[in-house]
């Protein structure tokens, strides 16, 4: 991929890409079926009407998709520009929003195996398990029903492809800088590492705090 | 960046680091303790709806009971209201609580639009203080708690749940 690409055409190409796979996933995967899977303790017209009414307003959750994008992309570009300043180089914030952009792309990836992995291995599920399963995650090492329910996004997050993502983000940053490798391993790990840890550490008090399950 | 601005940046990231590790682990420890605590019926106390104090010691300790914990303005406490005033017989032997942070006017109008005003098995009591959390842990509106004639909690349901599936649970031993 030429990393030179502008950020907007980036910017589309994953929007688009990201809506598509949650089309599909959604067609395939979220059934009537599976909503009675998960609400077994629902009487059956509620449960009919409860598809009927998130079906209707489903393409809600399309549209939201690109804003959410933008969010993210905006934030983990803060993020690379906070660790740059800190080993004391400068790059401009279009540069490190289009490294953000195109490292995006890799969770593309876990989203392919997520719905291959329910379309052909594991056919009975519940949208619960939908939620949780993460491939190639710290969370398929424990099982979820002795697992308090404040570690599941913590270790939902750690996983192979957020490794990867940490690569790409260090190899975008040393192509934009011309510099070694190891200043973008650096710049990760002092600027987007720590706000992930603390993002994770925010979404873990608000599950302790709200949640009925724990 | 400058050294200073460095070390206020990390002493900053530790600072938030360290406050939230805290609220989380005494927050955790709380809830598992809360969790523990309810397996018998707490001792809670809230209000009637004169205003008076309700307690765990106005409870029948002979008969099951069943604990809603509801909104007037949720849909799904409303379905709830609907189905329970159908299979009302089923629960003549059981003690029903009504519980919710509503004012006496809005529950008492609630009652009645689901006509569940008149019967002595139920009392609605108000959570004036906003404290059912502190007995029975964070929790959604509805929220279903069966505890048998022994104060034992059976049973708990986040959100709404059929009828049926509360009946099941409801059983003198």
């Amino acid at each position: 991929m030429n990393y030179k690409l502008k950020s907007s055409h980036l910017y589309i190409c994953l929007a688009l890409l990201s809506i598509a796979i949650t089309l599909i996933f959604n067609m395939l995967l979220v059934t009537k079926k599976v909503y009675f899977n998960t609400y077994s303790q629902f009487d059956n017209t509620r449960v009919e009407e409860m598809f009927d009414f998130q079906h209707k307003y489903i393409w809600i959750g399309y549209l939201l998709i690109p804003v959410w994008l933008l969010i993210k992309t905006f934030v983990v570009s803060l993020t690379l520009q906070i660790g740059t300043l800190i080993q004391g180089f400068k790059l401009k914030f279009s540069q490190t929003l289009r490294v953000a952009l195109m490292a995006e792309f890799i969770f593309i990836l876990p989203q392919i195996i997520k719905l291959f992995w329910f379309l052909v291995v594991q056919k009975e599920y519940t949208l619960i398990d939908l939620q949780q399963f993460y491939p190639l995650s710290a969370l398929n090492f424990f099982s979820l029903k002795n697992l308090s329910v404040i570690f599941i996004y913590p270790f939902q997050t750690f996983n192979i492809f957020e490794v990867l993502y940490w690569i790409t983000l260090a190899i975008g940053i040393r192509l934009e800088l011309d510099k070694n490798v190891d200043l973008g391993i650096k710049v990760v790990f002092s600027g987007y590492i720590p706000a992930l840890f603390l993002w994770i550490l925010v979404i873990a008090f608000i599950t302790v705090s709200i949640s009925p399950l724990n | 960046m400058k050294t200073g601005m460095k070390i206020i940046l990390i002493a900053f990231t530790c600072l938030i680091t360290g406050f939230l590790v805290y609220k989380i682990i005494d927050k955790n420890a709380r809830n598992k303790q809360i969790a523990q605590n309810k397996e018998i019926l707490p001792g809670f106390s809230f209000y009637s709806q004169d205003l008076k104090t309700f307690n765990s010691n106005g409870v029948d300790k002979d008969k099951s009971l069943c604990i809603f914990y509801y909104n007037a303005e949720c849909d799904h406490c409303q379905y709830e209201a609907k189905q329970l005033k159908h299979h009302i017989d089923a629960f003549k032997n059981v003690q029903i609580l009504m519980v919710s942070t509503n004012k006496p006017g809005d529950t008492q109008k609630f009652a009645k639009q689901y006509q569940l005003a008149d019967y002595p098995f139920i009392t609605w009591v108000y959570d004036k203080d906003f404290n059912f959390y502190k007995w029975f842990g964070n929790a959604v509106t509805p929220s279903v708690y069966i505890y048998n004639n022994k104060q034992h909690l059976v049973k708990q349901y986040s959100g709404e749940v059929k009828i049926e599936a509360i009946l099941s649970h409801l059983t003198n031993d």
